[in-house]
């Protein structure tokens, strides 16, 4: 058994804060536009109550801006084509 | 709150904008940093929440006290109080069923036959069942418990000094990217930190955070998920319906699973908390390249190994008295080690297991005169050699980490013994992701550290939408659903 490593911070390397909150704001917004139409149909899964009304709520103007902008075809295109060969089940 | 899902993600996106908004407020900016930790854990159950809370406060005052106080023996009184009350809580969550219905009722069973009180043992088993069963496991207790073991056993050995604020311990207990599945990150590294919070001058390390995240994503939604449903699951499950070279396939599987999930959970863990401006030790490196099972404890789970290794093993005099005493604080150590993980004697067994390797690992080396140590660079076919066979080891000690029962473990072993041509669960499919679930292991420790460079240069925006792409396909190739993180269970 060892001792923790890697304890120490390292040093200056990255980006500043600003930068990085520019970045992460990047990050969720097209993230938002590239899974919208995935997570609102994900969200009309859930359990019928107020936690679907609310999401559903939530992400459907996400969801429209995701299929104006097109930009929900990534994901689209990855679950019909990776996404179903990789997660089918083996015939018996 | 799972890392995998819109909600965390919607958490973290608030998280992240307030810690980084209200740093001209600093106490403010710890409040709402404690209340996030509190929201994160309270979204599965405010009880527990406040439980939490309330360990937090209680492990600061005792700290306090055994730190106010110069008596020895008033110390010693107070860190014993202290450990047996944490120790206490979690024996009571965690332990209560196993004890009772795994080691009272069949020590009971034949005493009571022999004194003709069989009926009033039913009729208790009857009335205590019932409560033992609403008996629900707080997320995560075992590693905040450790925690606040360490801290308030670090004050007493004057290693550590005491929080500021109960604010302070509040957070570094609560800090939820590593509340429910760790690391289990130490006072002296977490403390410091919580008592100064990162300001706007510090660098964030975008690149390894994004790394780290997106890897884990990865590990856990594509791989972990995939070898647990078409392989590991099925196979545990009925060992019977299948031959040995499915049920190998399977034992293969659940080994890269577990590493691949665990490891995930701490990789997120460690990338979230650097976009927050915290440091956390790293927690696996690449645990399948050891060469002897004491270098994969070196490798595996590393916070807890450690913590083992500092509250217990040396505590009971480590390896620096006689060689059997070395022995027997190995076998107690990984005993406890076991048993950390689950309630149930397959988890005995499993920590029995490495315990008694350990020490013959220990007796063999010093047979064949070789150092207690494994070279850093041994020949390649002594390093190959080693690393097969101690993969596999720690795979036959996974069938009983992974069994639900000795019984079934017993099936599994049977029938790896029993040889059979044909192999249904082998296809391309398992393969490739058997392959890539073991390649994952390059990205541990500091070897990506070009990588992590590189993405650093890149400005902004190219790593923002570099990292949603990234996550859109990764979120496209798993399989549909959020399966809990396997460590939750501890």
């Amino acid at each position: 058994m060892s001792r923790q490593s890697g304890t120490t911070p390292p040093e200056a390397i990255g980006m500043d804060v600003g930068r990085a909150c520019f970045c992460i704001g990047v990050f969720f917004a097209l993230l938002l536009l590239c899974n919208g139409a995935a997570m609102y149909e994900s969200a009309g899964r859930l359990a019928y109550g107020p936690a679907r009304d609310f999401w559903r709520a939530v992400l459907r103007p996400v969801e429209r801006v995701s299929r104006v902008s097109g930009l929900f075809h990534a994901r689209g295109w990855t679950q019909a084509t990776v996404g179903e060969w990789l997660n089918q089940m083996e015939k018996e | 709150m799972l890392f995998p899902t819109t909600v965390f993600a919607l958490f973290f996106a608030i998280v992240f904008a307030l810690h980084w908004s209200l740093v001209p407020v600093p106490r403010l900016r710890k409040v709402v940093l404690l209340g996030a930790s509190l929201f994160f854990y309270g979204y599965w159950s405010w009880k527990f929440a406040l439980m939490l809370l309330a360990s937090a406060v209680l492990n600061h005052a005792a700290a306090c006290w055994i730190d106010r106080t110069d008596d020895p023996r008033a110390r010693r009184r107070g860190v014993a109080f202290s450990v047996a009350a944490n120790l206490l809580v979690l024996g009571f969550f965690k332990y209560t069923g196993f004890f009772f219905t795994k080691m009272l009722v069949p020590l009971a069973v034949p005493l009571c036959a022999r004194f003709g009180t069989t009926e009033q043992l039913i009729a208790l088993q009857e009335q205590v069942l019932p409560v033992i069963e609403r008996i629900v496991l707080p997320v995560g207790i075992s590693f905040y418990t450790f925690q606040a073991l360490s801290y308030v056993v670090d004050v007493y050995w004057r290693k550590t000094a005491v929080a500021a604020s109960v604010l302070d311990f509040a957070n570094y207990l609560a800090f939820f990217p590593q509340l429910v599945a760790g690391p289990i990150v130490r006072a002296s590294d977490l403390l410091p930190q919580m008592g100064r919070f990162p300001d706007r001058s510090v660098r964030l390390d975008t690149g390894r955070a994004a790394t780290l995240i997106l890897g884990g994503l990865f590990k856990k939604m594509v791989v972990a998920n995939w070898l647990a449903q078409h392989l590991a699951d099925p196979v545990f499950a009925m060992p019977e319906n299948y031959g040995a070279g499915d049920l190998l396939l399977g034992v293969y599987a659940y080994a890269l699973q577990i590493y691949c999930d665990f490891s995930a959970y701490s990789d997120i863990a460690i990338g979230c908390a650097l976009l927050l401006g915290f440091h956390f030790p790293i927690n696996f490196h690449a645990p399948y390249f050891a060469v002897t099972l004491q270098e994969f404890w070196r490798r595996w789970h590393i916070s807890l190994s450690s913590w083992l290794r500092d509250y217990l093993y040396i505590p009971l005099g480590g390896s620096q008295r006689s060689a059997t005493r070395t022995r027997v604080n190995l076998l107690l150590t990984f005993l406890l080690g076991g048993l950390w993980h689950g309630a149930g004697w397959t988890f005995v067994l499993w920590g029995a297991f490495h315990g008694v390797y350990l020490s013959l690992e220990r007796v063999v080396r010093r047979l064949c005169g070789l150092p207690e140590k494994p070279s850093a660079n041994p020949g390649l076919l002594w390093a190959l050699l080693g690393r097969v066979w101690i993969f596999h080891v720690v795979c036959f000690s996974w069938i009983l980490f992974r069994a639900p029962s000795l019984p079934v473990a017993g099936d599994l072993l049977r029938g790896l013994c029993q040889w059979e041509t044909g192999c249904q669960l082998l296809t391309g499919r398992a393969v490739l992701v058997l392959g890539i679930g073991f390649a994952l292991q390059l990205l541990d420790g500091s070897r990506p550290r070009p990588v992590w460079d590189r993405v650093n240069r890149w400005p902004a925006w190219v790593q923002g939408v570099a990292a949603a792409v990234i996550l859109t396909l990764i979120l496209g190739a798993g399989p549909s659903g959020v399966a809990p993180f396997i460590y939750f269970q501890f």
